[in-house]
């Protein structure tokens, strides 16, 4: 298997898209009460998982299809993201990333992109159609746009999980390896599905997530 | 189905009725609100127990007390301007098993026109165990117009120790004004390979949203923002609350999500949080339901 360098400069923690800020819910759902041994992380980690394939993905694949309807998808995400602390996760991750890209890869449609999304007021920049429609800018095929998508999301609360200290850091490494097959089980279940298959099907990581501004103390934005 | 003013008033419409099809028409009549047209074909049954006032109420039933396999139940409303109306149930909406795969169907239609309030508050849907549900809901709201609107389920039959244990429920809301989609929500539950719903309900046995919207409910809907957000994360002397609760701001409202151990719990939760709409109802909907 051919290694795209393109693909492994996007996933390193180096690339500067501000994701390590979040936790997907993690931290509320640790605050309250709900993460209570490896056993419950795993599976808070799976329902997030899923969450992300029903709930994100879609558009992710959306905007890669069609990635000159970035404005339309934008809306109807910022429609669907009605939890105020994912909403604003969302938008701050699109974002870093439309910041990154373009600065980045020097690509003319990616400046483009971002000068339009500048004009634009009604644009909120939500993680999901960027992350899609920089990706097929850049060449990215389908499968690879939304595996990296899905990888990056399990990356990202594997990592809060350590800095929760909810799990050690060679633990997590086993954690996230064991829920590979997972990724792989959520995409081959949301891979064909676009923006009119938005759904939720774990209610309770957004209910979590929901509480974040509420934390006394806390690492993470959201 | 998009019914029209003029449909609503042919005789012959109701002979043209699917099974269980309705539809309510409100308008403002002399400085009140006022049923034009209430009718059902069965399984569906509207009450219409206060057809005229400050806001009309209507309660939509079937007989039987529930959804079969293969039941459709479609309701049009029309609020008209400056009109307020009062949508809900008697009881929970039990649906029955799924012998042969076929789905249970429930589809409102509505539109809230300028200046005007509709108020949903259905009791939840209570899916028993093999049960298929889908359920799509779109309300387009003129400017100005104001809506509140619940929807929720619970497990199943808990006293059976029934829980999640329904095949299928899929619901899809969408609130809409002038072609501008304002609100997309979607729920789909059910059991995957990696897990099962109960998995991921966990111990909660009734989840409900409640969306807020227009300029008849939003001062209610920030006051409910602030004082949901001030709520501690669980009392002092328990590891976890039996009642979670947020409250996100939406322009122009807020949309709540609840998810309890125990029904009477997020009954009792709603209630409180909805009480502001007692004086824009006339009465209070919930008295004489406990």
């Amino acid at each position: 298997m051919a290694l795209s360098l393109l693909v492994l400069q996007l996933a390193d923690s180096a690339f500067p898209t501000g994701g390590f800020a979040h936790s997907g819910g993690l931290e509320a759902a640790a605050q309250l009460g709900e993460i209570h041994g490896p056993s419950s992380l795993e599976r808070f980690l799976l329902h997030n998982l899923e969450q992300a394939g029903a709930g994100v993905l879609p558009i992710v694949t959306a905007a890669h299809a069609t990635p000159e309807r970035l404005s339309d998808l934008d809306r109807r995400h910022d429609a669907f993201l009605t939890n105020h602390v994912a909403n604003r996760a969302s938008r701050a991750q699109g974002r870093a990333w439309l910041a990154a890209a373009a600065h980045s890869f020097g690509n003319t449609s990616l400046r483009e992109l971002r000068a339009r999304a500048r004009e634009d007021e009604s644009f909120c920049g939500h993680f999901a159609p960027v992350f899609g429609a920089i990706s097929a800018r850049l060449g990215l095929e389908r499968g690879e746009a939304q595996r990296l998508f899905l990888f990056l999301h399990l990356r990202g609360l594997v990592s809060s999980a350590v800095r929760l200290s909810l799990v050690g850091p060679l633990e997590a490494q086993a954690l996230q390896h064991r829920l590979a097959g997972s990724v792989l089980t959520v995409l081959s279940r949301h891979e064909k599905r676009g923006e009119d298959d938005l759904t939720t099907t774990a209610p309770l990581v957004d209910l979590f997530q929901g509480h974040q501004d509420r934390l006394y103390s806390r690492l993470f934005s959201s | 189905m998009h019914l029209t003013p003029e449909a609503y008033r042919c005789d012959c419409y109701r002979l043209l009725m699917a099974p269980g099809a309705g539809s309510i028409v409100v308008e403002r009549v002399a400085a009140a609100s006022t049923v034009v047209s209430a009718r059902a074909s069965a399984p569906l049954k509207v009450l219409v127990p206060r057809p005229r006032g400050p806001s009309v109420w209507a309660y939509a039933s079937t007989f039987g007390g529930g959804l079969l396999e293969d039941d459709a139940i479609t309701l049009d409303v029309r609020v008209g301007p400056g009109a307020a109306a009062l949508c809900a149930t008697q009881a929970s909406t039990k649906v029955y098993k799924s012998e042969h795969g076929g789905c249970s169907r429930q589809t409102l239609s509505a539109s809230v026109g300028e200046d005007a309030l509709f108020a949903v508050l259905p009791d939840p849907v209570c899916p028993f165990a093999g049960a298929v549900y889908q359920q799509r809901q779109r309300i387009e709201l003129a400017p100005g117009a104001s809506l509140v609107l619940v929807d929720g389920l619970v497990s199943g039959r808990a006293a059976r120790g029934e829980r999640y244990r329904f095949a299928s429920y899929r619901t899809l809301t969408e609130v809409v004004r002038e072609n501008q989609l304002l609100m997309l929500d979607a729920l789909t539950l059910e059991d995957l390979p990696e897990s099962s719903i109960a998995d991921r309900m966990g111990r909660f046995d009734v989840y409900t949203t409640a969306i807020l919207l227009g300029p008849r409910v939003e001062a209610a809907a920030a006051v409910l923002v602030e004082s949901i957000g001030r709520m501690p994360l669980r009392p002092p002397d328990q590891v976890r609350s039996r009642l979670l609760a947020t409250a996100s701001p939406r322009p122009g409202g807020a949309v709540l999500r609840v998810a309890g151990e125990e029904p009477e719990d997020v009954a009792a939760f709603l209630r409180a949080s909805l009480a502001f709409l007692v004086p824009l109802l006339g009465d209070d909907p919930w008295a004489r339901k406990w």
